[in-house]
Formats: C-alpha cells, sequence, structure tokens
C-alpha cells in the first residue's frame, strides 16, 4: 500500500499481490499486449520468426532517410528549446520582477495545447501572410513578405520549441533554484571568480537536470506527429509518417510494425537515458537554504538590459504570438469584433460535423479528462512507488519498461489500442472509456514524472514514526504520506487533465461521431470552413489550460504552509 | 475494472435500445462527410418512415478507413455492415475483395437513370451515385485571373514558386485523385519527372483537404488542388466569391462515388430500395446542395448557382479502376521517394 | 513488559555487514544505552527492534515471546527519531495524538495535556512543528512515542541535533521522565558524556557488534577492549612488550622504560606485544621510584574546568589532564609524570584469538 515505505512488512501476500497486479493488469491489457501484438506483427510471418521486414526499414534508403531526417529535426528542436529554455531557466530562478509566478505557471501552458491549435495559431501568426509578416511588410513598405518560416525545417523546429523550451525552463529552473548558495559562497571564499564558479559549480550541479530534460525534449520531438505535419507538410516525411502511411494508406502492416519497433527502439533508448538523468538529479544533495532572488532591473547595465529585453522579446513572439493570433481571430467577425463564435460554442443545437452539438464536445472532453486522470494520477503514484524503491533489482530498466509509453508514439498507442479492443470482449472503440483509456496509458508516465520528485522528498522516518506508534499501511498512506504528497498530487491531476483535454493524435484514431473532443471539434470545424468557431474553441481550450495551472498555483501557494 | 464492466453493461442496454427492438436495422458505412456535409440526416428520415425500419449511418474517417473496418470485421466473423459507399478511386481494390451482391434494374428500378457513361461500373456491385472533379481553385484576391497558369505544365512555372497547395496523396483522396490526374497526363513514365519539377512550386503538402483549404483561406498560398464546385459553394453559401475554381488547360480529374450491398446481408431487399432511393430524383436533387457533387441521374434538378458557377471540365481525365488497385501502393511508394525532402 | 532479550541479530545491506550478532538484554525500567562511532550499526540495531527493517538471523523477544512476525504498529514500541520525524502538516496535539487516537478507551485530549504537561509545553498544543524550535521538537517527539504507552522506549539520538547546552539540560529531563514512567528504554549514541551520564547500563558497540555491557562505571574503569578503553574518555596509549608476569602485576618494556600494572587478566605472557591505554586524568605530576618518567611541557589547553597538559617524553608525548587552577603548566617545565600502576590498561597488540 505505501508509496515510499517498502521495508519491515509483515508479508500480507494477497494485498501485496492486489497492489502490484490491478495496474500490472490495466497496463498489460491497455498497453503491453496491443504493443506486442504489433510487434509480433513486424518480426513473426507465417508462424515463423523473421527478420526481413527489419532488415528492409533498416537498409532502404527511403526509411533510412525518414530515420535520420527525424533524427536530425529532433536534435535540432532540442538545441533551439535548450538555448530559448535555458535562459529563462536562469531568469526565472534567480531574479524577482512582478508576474513571475504568473509566468512560471503558464509554462505549463504550451505543452498541453493540441498540434491543432497551435498549427492554426502558427499559420495565424508566423504565416507568408501571417500577422508578423504583415507587421514587417507594413512597417519596412516592402513588396513582399519577408520572413518565410513555415512549411520547412524551420517551422517544425520554431514549433517542437514553443511546445519544449518551457519544459526546459521547468526542469532546470527547479534544480536551479534547488541549489545551496553555499557551494558557491564557498567557492567564492576559496577564491573561484564568476566563471570558475559557473562552470565548476552551477554547471555541473544543473548538468543532469539540463540532461534529462533535453532527453525528454529529444524523446518529445522525436515522436512528434501532427505538428509536424502542418508546419512542415508532407514532404518532411518522420518516422511518424511513414508509419502512418503504411498502416493507413499502404495497408502494409509488417512493414509498419518494423517502423514502429526501430521508432520505439531509439526513443526507449533515450527515455532509459531520461530517467537514469533525471535518477542522478533526484539522488542530487540539495541544501536547506534558497538564495534569494534579485530584483531583475536595478542596477544593470545597458548591455545586461538589453539582453533581457530582446531575449523577453524573442519569447513574446513565440508564445504570445501564435496565442494570441487564435485569441484575436476567435472575436473578429466580418466587420469587426463579434462574440458570434462564442455564441455558437454553448448552443446545444447539433452541429453535423461535429457529430453532436459543440456544447456536448466540451463536456465529452471534461468527461473523458476526467475518467482518464482518475485512471492516470494512481498509475503515475504506482510506478513511481516502485521507481523510488532502491530494492528493485534493475530498478532503472524496470523503470524504463514501467515509463515505456513515454517512448512510444501515441498514434502508435492509438493503433494498438484500437487493435486490442475493437474485438469481444473489449468492444470498446469510439466509447469514451477507449479514448480515456488511450489518454490514460499516453499521460500517466508524465504524472508519475510530476509524482516523482515529490515522492522522493518524503521523508521516511516519518512513515516509520506513524508505524511505530500503531498506524497500519493503509493508515499511514491516507493520513501520512498522502497530505504530504497532496500538493504534488493536484499538480498531477491538473497536469493530466490539461494533457487529456490537449490530447489529439490518439482521440482522432479511436473515436466516432459524438465522441468529439475538444481538439477534434477544433480540427472538425476547420474542415467545415468554420474558422471562427475553430478559432474560439481553441481559445476555450487555451483558456481552460491557463486557468487551470494558475488557480493550482495560486492553491499550490496556499498549500506551501502546510 | 469495475467502471469497465459497468460502462459495458451500460453500453449494451444502450444499444438494445437503440436497434429498436425487433424493427429491422439497416446499417450502411458511409465517410464522414457524407454525414456532416451530406444529406444522410434526410435520407434516413424518408426512408424509416417509409419502410418502418431503423436506418444506421456509420462513419469514421473517410472511405479507406470504413473499408479496413469491413473487411477486418468480415475475417472476424461478420460484419454488421449492410451497404458500403465511398468515393471509388480511395478504394481502388475494393473490387478485388468480392464484397458486394450483384445488382439489376430487376431489384433497383432506377439504375435505369444511370448514363451511359457510368453504367458499366455497376457490372462490380458498385452503383455509382454521384460524380465530381478535381481541379484547381484560386484565390481571386492574390492572383489575378490573367496569371493563372495555363495548364498543368505551367505550374513548372518559376514565377508561382511556392503558390501551390496540394494534399498528401497518401492520406486525402484529393490528394491521391491529383496524383492519379497527373498519372493520367504525363503517363507512368513522365509523371514523376513532372513532380520533380513541381516541387519548387509547392509551398507545402498538407495531409488532407481541411489542412490545405485553411491555408488557402489564410492567404498562405492563392492555389491549391481542390473541387470543380468550389465556386458553385461560394455562391450558394458565402458572401462572395473569392476562392474560384478552373479547370488548368479543361482538365479535370473525375471522381465517381459508389454504393454496394455487402454480401452476408440479412436485408439485400431494404438495400435495394435503400439503392434506388438514394438514385431518384428527390435524393438525388439534395446531392449538389449538400455534398456539392453531381447527381448522377441526369434528371435532378441543379440548382442555379451550380448551373453557374460548377466547372464541369471540357477533358475529364481517369484511369480505369482495375488499373489503379494495380498500381496505387508502387505510385505511393514511388511519389512519397520523389518528393520527401532530403 | 518485563523483559526484552535480542539474540544474535545479523542484519546485511547489500555487501556490508552492519550487525555481526548482537545479544543483549534489558530489564524492567532499565535505561541501556548504545554507545558507539557512526557506522557501528546501533541505529539499525534499534530499526530491527522497531521492525522497520527485518534481520537476516536472530530474534528478538520480548517476555519470551518473539515480535519479530509483527509488522512495527503492532509492536507497541516507542521510537524518537534523531530529526525527530514530526509530521509536518498536523499539529503538536494531532501529532502527539497520532498514536492514540484510535485506541478504545483513551480520552484522547486527556491524555494529550497530560504528556504536553509532562513535557512542559502545555501552551504550544496548535503549533505546527515548522513553528517550534529545536529542544519544543524534541520533547514532542518524545511526548508523540510516550502517549500510547508503549512498552519499550527506543531514542535514536535524540539529543544529537541540539546545542551543547540545551542538550545537557534535556538529557536530564528524559532521564527524569523516563524513571517517571520506568519505561524500559534502549538509547542510541555516539557521544559517550551523554551514556555515561544518563544510562543504567551501557553497550559498546563496534564494527557490528558489542564489545562490552556494563555500569556506566565499569565500563569506563574496566574497559574489557582496546576499542571501548580508546573510545570511552580521553586516554593515552603506548606500544610496548610484557617483560614479566607476577600474579599481581606485570611488567611492561615501553621503549627503554619499564611500567608496572596490575590487571587481573590472565592471558598474557612474557614476549607478548601489548598496548598499555591510561586515561588523561589517571596521569599525575608527582614523583615516585617507579612508574615515573621525566618529561617536558610542550603545550597546555585550558578548558577551565581542566587543563590539558601535553608532555613530551622519553615514551612519546602524554597528554596529563590536571584540576583547571593548577599552575604547574607553564610551557618548556620539567616535570616527572607518575603512570598509576592500578590505572594502566593492559590490551594485546594484536586481537586475541578466539
Amino acid at each position: 500500500m505505501a508509496i515510499r515505505l517498502g521495508a519491515g512488512d509483515d508479508k500480507t501476500v494477497t494485498r501485496r499481490i492486489l497492489f502490484y497486479l490491478i495496474p500490472l493488469a490495466f497496463l498489460a491489457t491497455g498497453f503491453y499486449y496491443p504493443l506486442f501484438t504489433v510487434i509480433r506483427t513486424g518480426l513473426v510471418a507465417g508462424g515463423r520468426f523473421t527478420l526481413s521486414p527489419l532488415r528492409t526499414v533498416l537498409t532502404d534508403p527511403y526509411y533510412l532517410h525518414l530515420i535520420t531526417f527525424t533524427l536530425k529535426q529532433a536534435l535540432f528542436s532540442t538545441g533551439l528549446s535548450l538555448a530559448l529554455g535555458l535562459p529563462g531557466a536562469y531568469v526565472l530562478s534567480r531574479y524577482e520582477f512582478p508576474g513571475r509566478r504568473v509566468i512560471r505557471s503558464l509554462t505549463a501552458v504550451p505543452f498541453v495545447l493540441p498540434a491543432v491549435t497551435v498549427g492554426l495559431g502558427f499559420i495565424l501568426f508566423f504565416g507568408n501572410n501571417g500577422v508578423l509578416n504583415r507587421l514587417l511588410t507594413a512597417l519596412l513598405h516592402l513588396p513582399a513578405p519577408p520572413l518565410r518560416l513555415l512549411y520547412s525545417l524551420t517551422g517544425i523546429v520554431l514549433a517542437h520549441a514553443f511546445y519544449n523550451a518551457p519544459i526546459v525552463m521547468r526542469v532546470v529552473g527547479a534544480a536551479w533554484e534547488g541549489i545551496d548558495p553555499a557551494f558557491g559562497e564557498a567557492a567564492a571564499a576559496l577564491g573561484a571568480g564568476k566563471t570558475r564558479r559557473a562552470v565548476g559549480i552551477t554547471l555541473p550541479l544543473i548538468a543532469p537536470a539540463i540532461l534529462s530534460s533535453a532527453a525528454l525534449v529529444f524523446v518529445f520531438t522525436f515522436l512528434s506527429f501532427p505538428i509536424v505535419l502542418m508546419l512542415g507538410g508532407a514532404r518532411y516525411a518522420t518516422i511518424e509518417v511513414g508509419i502512418y502511411t503504411l498502416v493507413r494508406t499502404l495497408l502494409d502492416f509488417r512493414l509498419g510494425a518494423a517502423l514502429i519497433i526501430v521508432e520505439t527502439a531509439i526513443s526507449l533508448g533515450f527515455s532509459y537515458l531520461y530517467l537514469k538523468a533525471e535518477g542522478l538529479f533526484a539522488v542530487r544533495v540539495q541544501g536547506e537554504r534558497r538564495r534569494p532572488r534579485e530584483p531583475l532591473l536595478s542596477r544593470r547595465g545597458w548591455l545586461k538590459k538589453g539582453t533581457i529585453a530582446l531575449y523577453g522579446l524573442a519569447l513574446g513572439i513565440l508564445f504570445l504570438g501564435p496565442i494570441g493570433a487564435i485569441i484575436v481571430d476567435s472575436f473578429r467577425g466580418g466587420t469587426g469584433f463579434t462574440l458570434a463564435h462564442y455564441r455558437s460554442l454553448v448552443s446545444l443545437g447539433y452541429n453535423p460535423f461535429l457529430g453532436t452539438s459543440p456544447l456536448h464536445t466540451i463536456l465529452t472532453s471534461l468527461k473523458i479528462a476526467w475518467i482518464s486522470t482518475a485512471l492516470a494520477v494512481p498509475l503515475g503514484l504506482f510506478v513511481t512507488s516502485i521507481a523510488v524503491r532502491r530494492s528493485v533489482p534493475a530498478r532503472r530498466v524496470v523503470e524504463t519498461i514501467l515509463m515505456a509509453p513515454l517512448a512510444v508514439s501515441s498514434v502508435a498507442v492509438g493503433f494498438a489500442i484500437l487493435r486490442g479492443f475493437s474485438h469481444p470482449p473489449f468492444n470498446l472503440i469510439g466509447t469514451v472509456l477507449a479514448i480515456a483509456v488511450a489518454h490514460a496509458i499516453l499521460i500517466y508516465p508524465l504524472a508519475a514524472r510530476v509524482l516523482r520528485p515529490v515522492v522522493e522528498g518524503i521523508d521516511p522516518e516519518l512513515l516509520e514514526a506513524a508505524r511505530s506508534l500503531g498506524a497500519g499501511k493503509l493508515r499511514t498512506l491516507l493520513e501520512v504520506e498522502l497530505p504530504l504528497i497532496a500538493r504534488g498530487l493536484l499538480t498531477a491531476v491538473v497536469f493530466s487533465f490539461a494533457l487529456s483535454m490537449g490530447e489529439m493524435s490518439a482521440t482522432i484514431i479511436l473515436m466516432r461521431p459524438g465522441t468529439a473532443t475538444i481538439p477534434v471539434a477544433v480540427y472538425s470545424l476547420l474542415s467545415a470552413r468554420q474558422f471562427g468557431p475553430a478559432s474560439a474553441m481553441a481559445t476555450v481550450l487555451i483558456g481552460v489550460t491557463a486557468l487551470a495551472f494558475l488557480a493550482f498555483e495560486r492553491l499550490g501557494e496556499e498549500l506551501k504552509g502546510v | 475494472m469495475k467502471l469497465g464492466s459497468f460502462v459495458l453493461l451500460l453500453l449494451g442496454i444502450l444499444a438494445l435500445v437503440a436497434t429498436g427492438w425487433g424493427k429491422e436495422t439497416l446499417v450502411v458505412y458511409t465517410y464522414d462527410s457524407f454525414v456532416s456535409w451530406g444529406p444522410a440526416a434526410q435520407i434516413e428520415k424518408e426512408f424509416e418512415a417509409k419502410y418502418d425500419c431503423d436506418l444506421q449511418f456509420v462513419a469514421g474517417g473517410g472511405a479507406k478507413a470504413m473499408l479496413s473496418r469491413l473487411l477486418s470485421e468480415r475475417e472476424d466473423g461478420g460484419t454488421p455492415a449492410d451497404l458500403f459507399m465511398g468515393e471509388l478511386n480511395d478504394v481502388p481494390r475494393i473490387v478485388d475483395y468480392n464484397l458486394f451482391l450483384p445488382v439489376s434494374q430487376r431489384g433497383i428500378p432506377n439504375l435505369a437513370v444511370i448514363p451511359a457513361e457510368f453504367s458499366s461500373i455497376t457490372s462490380t456491385g458498385l452503383v455509382p451515385y454521384e460524380y465530381g472533379y478535381i481541379t484547381l481553385t484560386y484565390d481571386a484576391k492574390a492572383l489575378p485571373q490573367a496569371d493563372l497558369p495555363r495548364d498543368l505544365p505551367s505550374l513548372i512555372d518559376p514565377k508561382y514558386k511556392g503558390k501551390l497547395i496540394c494534399e498528401d496523396p497518401r492520406t486525402s483522396s484529393t490528394g491521391f485523385s491529383f496524383l492519379l490526374w497527373t498519372i493520367a497526363k504525363f503517363g507512368e513514365d513522365g509523371y514523376l519527372e513532372f513532380w520533380r519539377k513541381l516541387d519548387p512550386t509547392i509551398l507545402t503538402v498538407t495531409s488532407g483537404w481541411s489542412e490545405a483549404w485553411t491555408l488557402l483561406t489564410h492567404g498562405e498560398a492563392p492555389l491549391m488542388v481542390s473541387y470543380s464546385t468550389d465556386t458553385a459553394y461560394a455562391a450558394m453559401y458565402e458572401d462572395e466569391i473569392r476562392y474560384i475554381a478552373y479547370a488548368p488547360g479543361g482538365e479535370g480529374f473525375r471522381t465517381v462515388y459508389g454504393i454496394g450491398i455487402v454480401k452476408g446481408t440479412k436485408h439485400p431487399a431494404l438495400a435495394r430500395e435503400f439503392i434506388d432511393l438514394l438514385l431518384s430524383k428527390g435524393i438525388q436533387e439534395l446531392l449538389p446542395k449538400t455534398e456539392i457533387m453531381f447527381p448522377i441521374n441526369p434528371d435532378a434538378p441543379l440548382p442555379d448557382a451550380f448551373k453557374e458557377h460548377a466547372i464541369v471540365p471540357e477533358k475529364a481525365m481517369s484511369l480505369p479502376l482495375s488499373l489503379v488497385g494495380e498500381k496505387a501502393e508502387g505510385w505511393l511508394s514511388d511519389w512519397a521517394r520523389v518528393m520527401t525532402k532530403r | 513488559m518485563k523483559e526484552l532479550s535480542v539474540h544474535d541479530l545479523q542484519k546485511s545491506f547489500g555487501k556490508v555487514r552492519a550487525l555481526t550478532g548482537v545479544s543483549f538484554e534489558l530489564r524492567a525500567g532499565e535505561l541501556l544505552t548504545l554507545l558507539g562511532p557512526s557506522g557501528c550499526g546501533k541505529t539499525t540495531c534499534l530499526r530491527l527492534i522497531a521492525g522497520f527493517d527485518r534481520p537476516d538471523a536472530g530474534d528478538i523477544r520480548i517476555d519470551g515471546k518473539s515480535i519479530l512476525p509483527l509488522p512495527p504498529e503492532r509492536r507497541r514500541v516507542g521510537f524518537v527519531f534523531q530529526n525527530y520525524a514530526l509530521l509536518p502538516h498536523m499539529s503538536v496535539a494531532k501529532n502527539i495524538a497520532y498514536g492514540i487516537r484510535f485506541r478504545p478507551g483513551i480520552d484522547t485530549r486527556a491524555r494529550v495535556n497530560e504528556l504536553l504537561s509532562l513535557i512542559h509545553l502545555e501552551g504550544l498544543a496548535d503549533r505546527r512543528p515548522n513553528e517550534l524550535s529545536g529542544g519544543e521538537r524534541q520533547r514532542v517527539a518524545l511526548a508523540r512515542a510516550l502517549a500510547p504507552s508503549p512498552q519499550l522506549l527506543l531514542l535514536d539520538e535524540p539529543l544529537s541535533a541540539l546545542d551543547a547546552k540545551l542538550r545537557e539540560e534535556l538529557r536530564g529531563e528524559l532521564r527524569r521522565i523516563q524513571r517517571e514512567l520506568s519505561i524500559p528504554t534502549v538509547y542510541v549514541t555516539h557521544d559517550q558524556e551523554e551514556a555515561l551520564a544518563i544510562s543504567d547500563r551501557i553497550g559498546v558497540m563496534h564494527s557490528g557488534g558489542i564489545d562490552q555491557i556494563g555500569e556506566p562505571r565499569e565500563v569506563y574503569t574496566h574497559p574489557k577492549t582496546l576499542f571501548s578503553a580508546e573510545f570511552i574518555g580521553r586516554s593515552n596509549r603506548l606500544s610496548g612488550r610484557i617483560s614479566s608476569v607476577t600474579a599481581e602485576q606485570i611488567e611492561v618494556e615501553v621503549g627503554e622504560e619499564r611500567l608496572r600494572a596490575i590487571t587481573g587478566r590472565t592471558r598474557l605472557s612474557p614476549g607478548m606485544r601489548v598496548v598499555l591505554v591510561i586515561r588523561e586524568e589517571e596521569l599525575r605530576f608527582t614523583h615516585s621510584r617507579s612508574n615515573s618518567v621525566r618529561g617536558r611541557i610542550e603545550d597546555s589547553e585550558y578548558h577551565g574546568e581542566t587543563t590539558t597538559v601535553l608532555v613530551s617524553t622519553p615514551l612519546g608525548p602524554v597528554r596529563v589532564r590536571v584540576a583547571g587552577n593548577a599552575s604547574t603548566t607553564s610551557i618548556g617545565k620539567q616535570v616527572e609524570v607518575y603512570f598509576p600502576p592500578e590505572r594502566l590498561l593492559v590490551f594485546p597488540a594484536e586481537p586475541a584469538p578466539g
């Protein structure tokens, strides 16, 4: 039962078995078995083991190109995310300025936005005819739009930075904040100058965080699918596009499965690296003392002020541009400002393009989000409880396997579930439950990621104290462990909820008319040439997510004193 | 998994209620847009009233997705589908699967209305009920009519660099029709060369028609591969006619939509009645207004806007379905190899 | 409880053998201290008794009945942690009440108040742990452990996080409460002074085993092992060789000098290499016919009550502790250092076989 404590147990075998069995059974039916069937498709032909599809994928220049291009774009995307995220991590952790907390909580928003929303925002803002180009054309009196950012590798990398630079900011920022200033002070007392302190003290202390966020970003961008298609186009084919084509169009399941195997192997490798780096990060001894934040804009030279302003401008353009463009678009009618698009959203009327009413779509999204959160957070907690246990043999490998959905693309998970749940007794395709299960599978590793440092932060002595006072495991769990990780649990719940609200890749594979979610509705409305309502729907999603994170941040601050 | 079993039970009950108990149920596998844009709701009302049965349209994705669903259900011991409908080039190998019952005028009197140029299709068990043309559509505000590329080869002109939006033939039926058009025009030996030269002209290859239309209407590029009825749509439903369809060099690629009765159906008579109704003047008349397609029945009156603006290309290109079925995979793979950015 | 008996406890963590076979008995009302340097296994021993870890071998019995099958919550053992482990999300009162809240027949509120007055913190019931001082936290931790009236109290370095003055004050308090309640207690510390002051008996631990158990005075004056002798008290250590053994005394050659020692040890024989240990305060600046050497004062450390004088002698440097106001400590002075034979402890240089 216990999350953190594993020792000195009376061996209540049945309870222990239940503790492991229920979540593992869920993962087995919802993920491992379907994935296994996919892998078997790639490796077994006519009842016999074969490597020929794998060999084809690994020797054919076309597929090799897909693999190298995927790696290349992931590498560039990771680079840009780090370049944009690291200064942000520095500023957020070291300086105090008005709105710092709001900004920090809003950094969670981009990650959970569906690709269709971000794609729309990018087209509206960065497009050849986008806000930025029109602005520059008007300001500089140019004959043609000066920037050609989208429909190229640049567009893909830019969108990936939009998604992932905030992750770098959060992960590295947290590590940076946690550094005990005593280390730097000790070094300074020993005569180390600023540069030497940065390179010799700070860098090694935040290096695991940088490494872990880089590996995470790499995995995410490696598996990225819809945003690559929207902002790069089908000519920029990644492995995901290859898989999609093989399985959906060419119906060559064996080659598709082989490509899935290759893709999963690569991303699993990077996930392993990520978990390893995160492990390093977690065992790092953090000091008690926090360095006080300096005011951002006092007593700084013009050069520094200029640099900060320039960086702020770059971030503003990248993040506020696309989101702002969507919001403005949602209020714009034929003749100017209008609320008509929003009115159409709350209507109960049947919209044939959604297969239901817009309001029902929003309710479906909320329903799916609740169910998947209710599944994903306990699963995440379960995985975390195993991951933090030092007694588990080959812990890192076990953890990589338990976190595997992180390394399997959402398209592949969608397919796997489609195949696994489309026959009796699990004929669930198209139901809210099937979509929620898929979401839960995709989300729980991220929930575990949120929970892990919190669980690791529990002092095991507190649990032992409770036990020696006569509290059983259940009471210890309910009265000590859960209250201690309440903040982390709340973060995990908000995060999971938002991720489910924004998930689209797997949803679109599994949905049927009537189970459309908000992102699917945005897409469907775009298809129906209803751009205004599409923007309004996207704005609702952005608003709900941002509010959730902001509200949580406030609540979280209050809970901190607990 | 208590929740799971509960939901399962609930779904089971719902399904029972929904099927209306003893009533005969006719299940039609169709494509999304037939339900969302198309006349599905109206047909359902009319048909259920007339035959006192339950008509269910099932759509999830395009014809291709529904076919693969049907095939896998058939493999697993039976499909609930009584009828299947979709764009034929989208499912070129459909004939090979031997899926459909034969049709004849005896069961479906309205087969008689099908013009001669389409009537040969019925021998496969598929009944054509509407058709259209893939052409180009341009943004009249961004590209004056005089500057339009005269024909497909002139698209290669450097002055059109980055001005065309295409759909991915692997994921979009519009895109696939355009690919077939280039094969029909330049031949199996020449189409790849054309695409190679076309590459600079293409702004981007989108995964579907909707994405391409989004880009066109947001001013990202002035030309896209679309339907010859786009102008008619704008004339019927929009305030201004800004996005105009035209047939470059008088050409367009013909797409035909067909419906077939799935072998093993328990309601063959009802299924024939459905097809007969679909071909009837009353329903055919709805197709231009809802599907924005040409009705197969020449007697069905066209709306004025359609008469005025829907383009029938002088040279309607097409490829034999059997050839498409045989070669499609190779063409798509070759296209992907040529077009994928290095 | 009448008796806790720990029998041959063994425990390894991976390749590290934390306990190599520890046995002892604890009698009713007794306070037994496990004293030893960090890493000697004393905390491990305590955790095994509490049930937080399971031993690899051995047994723990209370009144003859093994408690090994019981989970921690059913052992009725009070545990005070080095860092107190107060539940941060609960008030002082709730922390103290934690162990009795669901016990039938206990008036929780009254019991909490009773304990608060026992630890003299009546006014702090509603405070959160982070609003308390170190000493207050320590008391609350003790009160919490005592609240369910455990049959046994385990204290793991309970005072080590406090400053010296408070430590002394609280250890008196602890002892008072322990005596008042007459609760059998195992106390773990690395601080010999604390151990000597507070214990009924002390068990000296060393690399996973107990070297010696005895009353504080006995352990101090008659250490059974070289380790005990050196770990407890401040001592001088000299190496030498036995030149003769008689029934009453032995004579040891240290360098050029000979020292007599009165010892009951029987396993010593002439020619054996030995280590002589003598406490700093047992050395005296007096002349004697034997057992004294001449030396020169090199340095001195003034402690207030005492002064430690560093003397260079032919036996090597020797530290002598004298009363604080002694005027005989000026540097450079020639002195004679006397080694009282009855205070000289003799141990074999190599661990005796067996």
